[in-house]
Order: structure tokens, then sequence, then C-alpha cells
């Protein structure tokens, strides 16, 4: 600094002529800055006061240097002074900084709250009306809503209450009575809440004249410009009569089953007529269009000249009141029932579904059980396992080949046997009606024959072939589970027809003339029979394999000698032997025996004879 | 349609009603003046751009026990000051009136209508007083109710001085 105060001086004191005050200038630069600017307003005065001195052209050549600048400087005041234009840049500014982001300008933005509190305020403690006024169309929704949302949880618990309980109407709203801890009465009212908006009216407040007019039937309807008025002028006499406070006014009138319901607004009122109970929604409902017709015709109300045609508008904001008539209750109450005809409707089939498969399934379970019963049951068949899956049957144990056919039980127990998958191990069972079973099997026992079983013995009865005696009798000792047999019982079929014809044959007798061989004539019927018989004797003889023998007697009377007439007697029987022998081809055994004199004695034709003797068996083979 | 209110004021027994009864439409019986104080009717006038609707409200009159309601005027167009040409004190009440709606809610047009003149035996309003008021701008229509006289007139004029006010 003191290095260049040394320098300067000296070069300008060659170059420019200053004034004497620039070294003072120079020196006060330095110095205490209050003395500085002193001094600088004084330079700076009396600068000017020889400026207004100058000569016009001085004034010519600043024009010519600065001319662009004083025109701005000279826009810029009138700006400044010009209140209009100030207030018009100001409140562009003023915008601006409102609607800037800019964090720094809350700063403003704050600023102004107290002063927009404090307007507010003063404009409330002057005449709160024309707030309320302002405020009409926003309040009256905004506490609606916050009433509504409390509402809310209790109407749908009501709602949810109605709807889902279920029965007749009367047991139906007892039961949700009880269940909602609400009275019954209340109950009730809620649902048969009926009512109608019949008429609404809107009209000017402050004239009383008729705006608007809906009606729900068309006859009838008496000059609703004379009601409104009438409306009007009792609600004046009311307020007049009865009211001190300036807000309060009449809502309410009530006459028979019509009530009218009277909202309130700043510029207008809306009556509606209506038949029955008027819920709390037809007021919301009221004070909605209201609000609606304020916000819409806020203006038309307040410059109202008796122009009624632009209101013509509102009808239908009126008519949706009308709209209103039949309540949601009653709406809610069918959708309700339908909601139960649906529910009953899905009940229904369900139980139908399930009572059949019930019963399907009971039967199932109940022949499935049966089955079991039954393989249990039989002998010769032993379950050990069982099992039903995904409607087929699995059982496997073990089964004596000789036990009931379990595809049969299955029939029986009428399960289908092809749902049926048996796996059976087969095994030997010695209960009484299998060893009966195998040994019949084995046996071939024929139909004829009975087989019992009792204690390790097997009892054969009845009649059989001789063959098959013979053959099965040993064979039975061989029958699992035998270890005795009894055949008592047991007849041989085939020899006892022998026995019989036997018998027969020994019943026939053939008698001889005098010294004759051959039999008397007339005799042939008997002889005829006789062949028949041998010949069945044979036959059968033949096919049981059993030895018959037949011994023919000859006897004579006693005329001659004993020993002519053993001779005779023996001729007499031989005669037959050989007739009969021949006949039967050697399947019978004959033998001729001469008997002599009959023991009887005498000379009768009866003692001329000769007769038979059949053996069968082992005593035809002694005859032999 | 234009819908315009106009009021009947009188004193008591002046023949306000009589004197529309012929002329307008009416749904309400009498009972409602002594009751509410006001009559509703309706009379449709033929203006200058088309039929207009006025709404009359017949109000009680005024006597000693009971005051015209001021409530009653608010929203009013004009009305209809109705004198018993043969009882000079309604005319007296008529002025009280006209002062009291003035005070209650401004200067509005009107009509003054000098009823029962057929009655004219018995005439009793001073013809000097009629054209002092005259000259303070009231305007007087005589009329009967009897005979119909001056009520078309009369609402004639006032929606004349309506539209015009």
């Amino acid at each position: 600094m003191k290095e260049r105060r040394d320098q300067t001086p000296a070069g300008r004191d060659e170059v420019l002529p200053f004034p004497a005050e620039t070294d003072e200038l120079r020196r006060l630069l330095e110095n205490d800055e209050t003395e500085t600017s002193a001094v600088l307003r004084e330079v700076i005065d009396r600068v000017e006061r020889e400026s207004r001195q100058e000569p016009p052209e001085l004034g010519e050549l600043r024009g010519l240097m600065f001319g662009g600048e004083i025109d701005r400087l000279n826009r810029l005041e009138t700006r400044m002074d010009d209140p209009s234009e100030l207030a018009e840049d100001v409140s562009r500014r003023i915008a601006e900084g409102l609607a800037a982001k800019d964090p720094r300008q809350d700063l403003f933005k704050r600023a102004l709250i107290p002063v927009v509190e404090e307007a507010i305020r003063d404009s409330i403690r002057r005449n709160p009306k024309v707030l309320v006024d302002v405020l009409f169309p926003i309040m009256g929704p905004a506490i609606r809503k916050a009433i509504a949302a409390a509402l809310a949880g209790m109407v749908s618990s009501l709602n949810s209450t109605l709807e889902n309980s279920f029965s007749w109407q009367g047991l139906k709203w007892r039961l949700e009575a009880r269940a909602t801890g609400r009275p019954f009465g209340e109950v009730v009212l809620s649902h048969t809440l009926i009512y109608q908006v019949e008429q609404v009216f809107l009209v000017h407040k402050e004239t009383g004249l008729l705006l608007c007019h809906v009606t729900s039937k068309e006859e009838d309807i008496r000059d609703p410009d004379l009601i409104s008025g009438m409306l009007t002028a009792l609600q004046d006499f009311v307020k007049d009569s009865f009211s001190t406070d300036q807000g309060d006014m009449l809502e309410t009138m009530q006459v028979g089953e019509y009530t009218v319901r009277i909202e309130q607004g700043p510029a207008a009122i809306l009556a509606a007529v209506v038949r029955g109970a008027p819920p709390v929604e037809v007021s919301n409902r009221l004070q909605n269009a209201l609000e609606r017709i304020h916000l819409e015709k806020g203006t038309d109300l307040t410059d109202f000249e008796g122009d009624t045609d632009v209101f013509e508008d509102c009808r239908p904001i009126l008519e949706e009141c009308l709209d209103a008539q039949y309540g949601a209750g009653r709406s809610g109450e069918q959708s309700g029932n339908k909601v139960l005809r649906l529910a009953y409707g899905l009940i229904g089939v369900l139980v139908l579904v399930f009572g059949t498969w019930m019963f399907f399934s009971l039967r199932e379970s109940r022949r499935w059980n049966d089955f079991l019963t039954r393989l249990r049951a039989e002998p010769g068949i032993v379950v050990t396992d069982y099992e039903r899956r995904g409607g087929r049957y699995l059982v496997a144990g073990l089964r004596d080949p000789d036990a009931a056919d379990p595809d049969a039980l299955a029939r029986a127990a009428s399960i289908a046997p092809d749902r049926l998958d048996t796996r059976w191990e087969p095994y030997v069972a010695l209960s009484p009606k299998l060893v009966v079973a195998r040994a019949r099997r084995m046996l071939e026992t024929p139909a004829t024959v009975t087989t019992e079983f009792d204690n390790g013995e097997l009892k054969l009865a009845g009649h059989a072939p001789h063959r098959w005696i013979a053959q099965a009798v040993p064979l039975a000792r061989t029958v699992p589970g035998v270890t005795r047999i009894r055949t008592d019982g047991l007849k041989d079929s085939e020899r006892e027809a022998i026995e019989a014809t036997g018998r027969e044959i020994e019943a026939i007798r053939l008698g001889f003339a005098l010294n004759a061989v051959e039999p008397l004539p007339g005799q042939d019927e008997a002889i005829q029979k006789l062949v028949k018989l041998l010949e069945t004797l044979r036959d059968t003889a033949k096919i049981a394999g059993v030895p018959v023998s037949i011994e023919v007697f000859g006897q004579a009377d006693g005329v001659g000698s004993v020993e002519y007439n053993r001779q005779l007697s023996q001729r007499r029987a031989e005669y037959f032997q050989k007739l009969f022998a021949a006949q039967t081809g050697g399947a019978v055994t004959f033998r001729a025996i001469g008997l002599g004199i009959a023991a009887t004695g005498g000379e009768t034709p009866a003692q001329r004879s000769v007769s038979f003797r059949v053996s069968v068996g082992e005593a035809a083979q002694v005859q032999r | 349609m234009i819908q315009k209110k106009v009021c009947m004021l009188g004193a008591f027994a002046v023949g306000k009603t009589s004197l529309v009864a012929r002329f307008v439409k009416s749904i309400f019986s009498e009972k409602y003046h002594t009751t509410v104080g006001v009559k509703i009717d309706k009379k449709v006038v033929a203006g200058e751009n088309g039929d207009i609707n006025l709404i009359l409200w017949d109000l009680y009159g005024e006597d000693d026990f009971q005051k015209v309601r001021m409530s009653y005027l608010r929203g009013s167009s004009g009305y209809i000051l109705v004198v018993d040409g043969t009882r000079a004190a309604t005319l007296d009440t008529a002025i009280g009136l006209n002062r009291n709606v003035e005070e209650a809610v401004g200067v509005l047009p009107f009509v003054v209508v000098l009823n029962k003149s057929d009655l004219t035996q018995e005439w009793e309003i001073d013809e000097g007083r009629v054209s002092q008021l005259a000259a303070q701008g009231w305007s007087f229509i005589r009329g009967s109710a009897k005979t119909g006289e001056g009520v078309e007139e009369a609402f004639q004029l006032l929606v004349e001085k309506i539209s015009r006010a």
C-alpha cells in the first residue's frame, strides 16, 4: 500500500490535472471510513451542482455516450413510481416465490402464515357468515365423510349380519337381534324402513320463489310455487316466533305419514316431501344436492332477479333425490335374499351329493364287511390281509383247494368279482366240511352215496355200484384227514338187483308129465319169464363182475323105484341146466341136482318138478 | 318464466284480500292470515318480455294487536299498499307501514290502492293529502273489490315500476 502510494502521484501528476482534492481524497481513503464517505458525498454534491450549470454541449455529449442507459434508468424509475405496475410486478414475484420449489423460499411461505391466519381470524370476528358461506360447499361433504367413516364399521357389521343370517324372516331377525346384541325392534326397523321422496322443491332463500320443482307423481300437485312461498313464510314465522339464534331454522315438519325435510343453504333451500320415515340418508342426499347446486349456480342464486329458467339445469340433481325413494335396506335385503337362495341351493346340492356319497360309501362298506365276514366264516379259507383301495378290494390268505369259491362269496355279498384282487396260498384244511369235500372229490363219490365225517371217521352210506365200492373203500383211507372208514350203510346196488332177480327165479317151479324129462306143455309162459330173468341176471352179473350160480333141482314122484326116480330127477334137472347154460353163455354157473322122489311123498303131478336156487358172490363160488 | 315476489300491505280490514280475491289463484284458506300472518296467492301479469308470475304475499292487516312481520318482506320486488277510502286512519297506517318497510328492506317500488272507491258517499280520504303524497312519488290507484275496478291496473303499474327499477 505504501509503495503504491509513493509511486502513483508522480505518474498521475504528469498525465491528468486532477483537482486539488485528489490528494485529500487519497488520504481519506486510507483513514476513517465515515469521514471518507462524508467527504465523498460532499464531492459528489459539488460535481452535481457543477454539472447542472454545465453547457448544453456536455448534455448532448452525455446523451450520445449514455443514451441507452438513461432510457433504461427512466423506465425503471417509472416502474418503481407507478403503483399499479409495481403491484403487478410484486404480485408476479410473490406468485413465483410461492410456486418455487427451492427450499429457501419456504421462509417466504412461513412468513405468510401468521398474516393469513390473522386475516381469517379478523374476517370471522367481523362477520362469520362470509366464511361460512364460502366454506359451505366443502364443509358439508367433509363432515359427512368423517361421520360416514365412523359409522361405516357399525353399518357394515350390521349389514353383514343381515345378509348372512338365514331362516324365515321373523326367525332371521330374532336370531340377528340375538347375534348382534341389538334390540329386536331396532333390527326389525332397519328392515322395514320404507320411504318415498315424493316431491323436491328448490326455493330461493331470500324471495321464497320456487326455482325448480320435481315430483314422483304427475297428478294432484297443487301449485308448487305457492307451496314454496308458504314454506318460506312458515320458516320465517317459526324463526321469528320461536328461535333466538340466527342460525336456527325450521328443519322438519311432520303431518301424518308425510315429513317435510328442509335443508338450508346460504342462498337456497331444498325441501323434500317424504312419505314414510325418511332415514338420515335422505338428508344427506338433499345436503349433497344443495351443495352441488350452490357450487354450480352460486352466482345465479345471489344475482337472482326472478328468472327461474336458468335453474332448469338443476332438475337432474333434484331428480336424483327422488330416486332415493327405494332405500338401500330393501335392495340389500333383496340381494341378501338372493344370496340366501343361492346358499340354500348350494347347501341342498351339497347335502344331496354328500348324502348320495354317504349312502354308496356306507353300502359299499357294509358289503365289504359282509364279504369279509363270509370269507372268515368259510372253512378252508384263512384271511391274513385285506385292504380297500381306490374302489378295489385286495384280499390275501390261505385257501384249501376244496374250499368255497371266493368269487362266488363276493357275488353273494354284491361285490363285483372284477373289483376283487385275491392272492391265495393253497393249504390243507382238516375241518370236517373240507375233509368230506375232499373225500368226495378224490373218491368220485356218486350222488347216491352220502358221506359223513366225525372225529377222523369217514362214514359212507347209500347205494353204489359194486365196482365203485370195491375201488373206493381202500382209496378212502388215503384221503387226508380220514383215519377210519365205516361202510355198513353202504349198499352194493348191483348185487341187490341180482338177488332180487334170483328170488323171482326161485319162485318158479315147472311141472312134468309122468315119467317125462321135458316139461309139461302149456308152461311156455313160465319158461319165457324164466329165460328173461336169466338174461337180466346174466347182464347184471357181467357188469358188476359178481359170480352167480344157479342150482337146478329135479324131483320125481313115488311111482317106480327109488333109483329110477333118482335118475329121472337127474335127467329133468340136466335138461334145464343144458338149456340155460347155452343161453347165459357161461356168465352164470349151473349145477343140476336130481333129488329123486320128492320128500313130500305120494304120486301127485306136483311132485314131478324142477326148481331153482340162486347163489351170489362168495356163496356162488362155494357152490362151484 | 320470470317470477316476482310482491307483498300486499295495509291496515286491518282495508279489503286487501277481497280486492285480489277475484283476480288471483289461491289454494290457501283465510285461516293463514290469523295463524301465520300471511297467505300466499299467485297472479300472472303480462310484462314487456312475456308473462310475469307474481307471487303475492298477502300480509295480515296491521292493527293494535298484531304488527306486520317485516321478515315476510325480505326478497320482495315490490308491494301494494291498500288503503280503505272510507277510513282516513288507514292512510296513516299505510304511511307508517311504508316507513317500516323502507327501514327493514330498503326502498322498493310500490303502488297504493285506494279501496272501496264505489262507496263515494262515505269517502274520507282528503284529496289534498293524496296529491301531496303523489308529489313525493307515491302512485295512487282507485280500486273496488266490489266492482273489480283498478285491480288489474294496480298490478300492471307495479310490474312496470318493478321492471323500471
